[in-house]
């Protein structure tokens, strides 16, 4: 294992620990393993995210309100805005692929 | 490869919203389709893992190929913006991630349809989804999926730079976007930039202050980083293309994927690659023109055409042997496109995967599987979960 892997295991451990979430030295082999084969899959991780968002089924023209409440009203409202969006909104679609 | 049917979990919907996926059906049926899965055996997605490293060593030797030879009008970027994309390219901008969408035909090398280099969604359902769908039907089973965790370590590489706040953008109104980008801040969040640190913007709200010369948020801060699903080509175009070749916000994706997330890439890829044995076996031969195309695979040759700037499979024509098999409607049928060679996808019954190879902080790491009843995959193709045997 190059050290840089090594440093970055080191730390994904630390964060997922941290996150409440622990890994088994046998995950760490596996993860080793496959680095060292070149070869995919085969993972046992668990999985840390779980939705932390604000989502309001009835807001909002579409039905769903995406903006989350930490907005504010800007305290010195000097930048222009709206000088981004328009060709998204323009072909109707998102933004995605 | 195969595919199989498996009864959905009872209360699906419920299960895949409470981890995010509010977009499970879109027109009444399911976009998440858990009545379905593919299975490969052990060391069967080895060729999808070369293939997309391959493509990636591809892509990059491209990119340096179009600012070497000065081909932006290919890609229809304008003289203005030449010196922001080189810079970038240059002063080597950590990317993120993208989706190498391959076709692969039993027996076959993968061939890659096209890379979503600068927007690519579809995340969540293959980093999260899939894998509580898997833990649920099949625990002790594997998946070619590390997405997460190679999600974690970019971030983390990102904030080694000593970026100090890191915004994420979507288009408002769009689920989806939504959704794909506060994925990316929980993960950023988690990678150590905290919940304040990793803050959501809609991308309409990105302000521009005159008088600092930068990009600001909500709060009038200064923009240091920000993910934008938002595509480059759109950006440059619109009111504040401009001002980005004067503020010093880092951008995510950096703006040289503008070259990779155009169909440009495919004729150049081929360009470059085409006579070599070993890598031409990713790509399909592709033209800038259909003259083109005919004088080097044969007047009947079938293709696809795609607009260079076309997204979601929109304005897509499928020609099988002087006849069109297949064609979708969109907004981008007006600008220049390019052709290339068909080749069919796999049919299962009547349905035509594809296989979605992620590619993250320069890892091939997970897979995302879209099928649709057509030979086009567009927006609203089901993903369609896999099982790797152990």
């Amino acid at each position: 294992m190059k050290l840089t892997q090594a440093i970055h295991l080191s730390l994904i451990g630390s964060v997922l620990v941290l996150a409440g979430c622990s890994r088994t030295d046998d995950e760490d082999q596996k993860d080793d393993d496959k680095d060292k084969n070149g070869r995919p899959g085969h993972t046992t991780h668990t999985h840390t995210w779980f939705p932390r968002y604000y989502y309001h089924p009835s807001g909002g023209s579409t039905g769903v309100s995406t903006t989350t409440p930490t907005h504010s009203t800007p305290s010195s409202p000097v930048s222009g805005r709206g000088g981004f969006g328009s060709t998204g909104h323009a072909v109707g679609g998102h933004a995605g692929t | 490869m195969r595919r199989n049917l498996l009864a959905s979990r009872d209360g699906w919907q419920q299960i895949v919203e409470k981890q995010g996926l509010y977009y499970h059906t879109i027109d009444g049926v399911p976009y998440w389709d858990e009545s379905v899965y593919y299975s490969f055996d052990a060391g069967e997605l080895d060729p999808l893992e070369k293939a997309t490293y391959a493509c990636n060593e591809m892509c990059l030797a491209a990119v340096q190929h179009a600012i070497d030879h000065k081909l932006f009008d290919r890609f229809l970027i304008s003289p203005a913006f030449v010196d922001f994309v080189v810079n970038s390219w240059e002063t080597e901008e950590q990317s993120i991630y993208g989706r190498f969408d391959f076709c692969c035909q039993p027996s076959q090398p993968p061939k890659l349809l096209e890379y979503n280099a600068d927007t690519p969604t579809a995340l969540l359902e293959a980093s999260v989804i899939q894998w509580f769908w898997l833990k649920d039907r099949f625990p002790t089973a594997s998946q070619f999926n590390n997405i997460h965790e190679r999600l974690m370590e970019v971030f983390q590489v990102i904030r080694g730079e000593g970026l100090p706040r890191f915004h994420f953008a979507a288009m408002k109104g769009h689920l989806e976007d939504y959704m794909t980008v506060q994925y990316l801040r929980d993960v950023a969040a988690q990678a150590g930039y905290g919940e304040t640190g990793a803050t959501y913007l809609d991308i309409e709200d990105i302000g521009w202050n005159q008088r600092r010369r930068t990009f600001t948020d909500l709060q009038e801060r200064s923009l240091s980083a920000i993910f934008k699903l938002y595509p480059w080509e759109w950006m440059i175009r619109e009111q504040f293309g401009p001002d980005l070749l004067e503020g010093e916000t880092r951008w995510f994706e950096p703006a040289w994927k503008i070259l990779l997330s155009n169909k440009s890439l495919l004729p150049l890829l081929w360009q470059l690659f085409g006579a070599d044995p070993e890598k031409s076996a990713y790509l399909l031969p592709a033209f800038w023109s259909e003259e083109d195309l005919k004088r080097h695979l044969g007047l009947s040759a079938s293709f696809v055409k795609k607009p260079i700037l076309s997204r979601e499979g929109c304005n897509i024509t499928a020609v099988d042997g002087g006849r069109v098999i297949a064609e979708t409607g969109g907004p981008y049928g007006a600008g220049p496109c390019i052709w290339q060679q068909l080749h069919r996808l796999p049919n299962f019954d009547g349905h035509f995967p594809v296989l979605g190879s992620w590619l993250v902080n320069g890892w091939a790491c997970g897979m995302g599987i879209r099928e649709d009843a057509t030979p086009i995959t567009g927006n609203t193709s089901r993903f369609v979960p896999h099982v790797l045997a152990q």
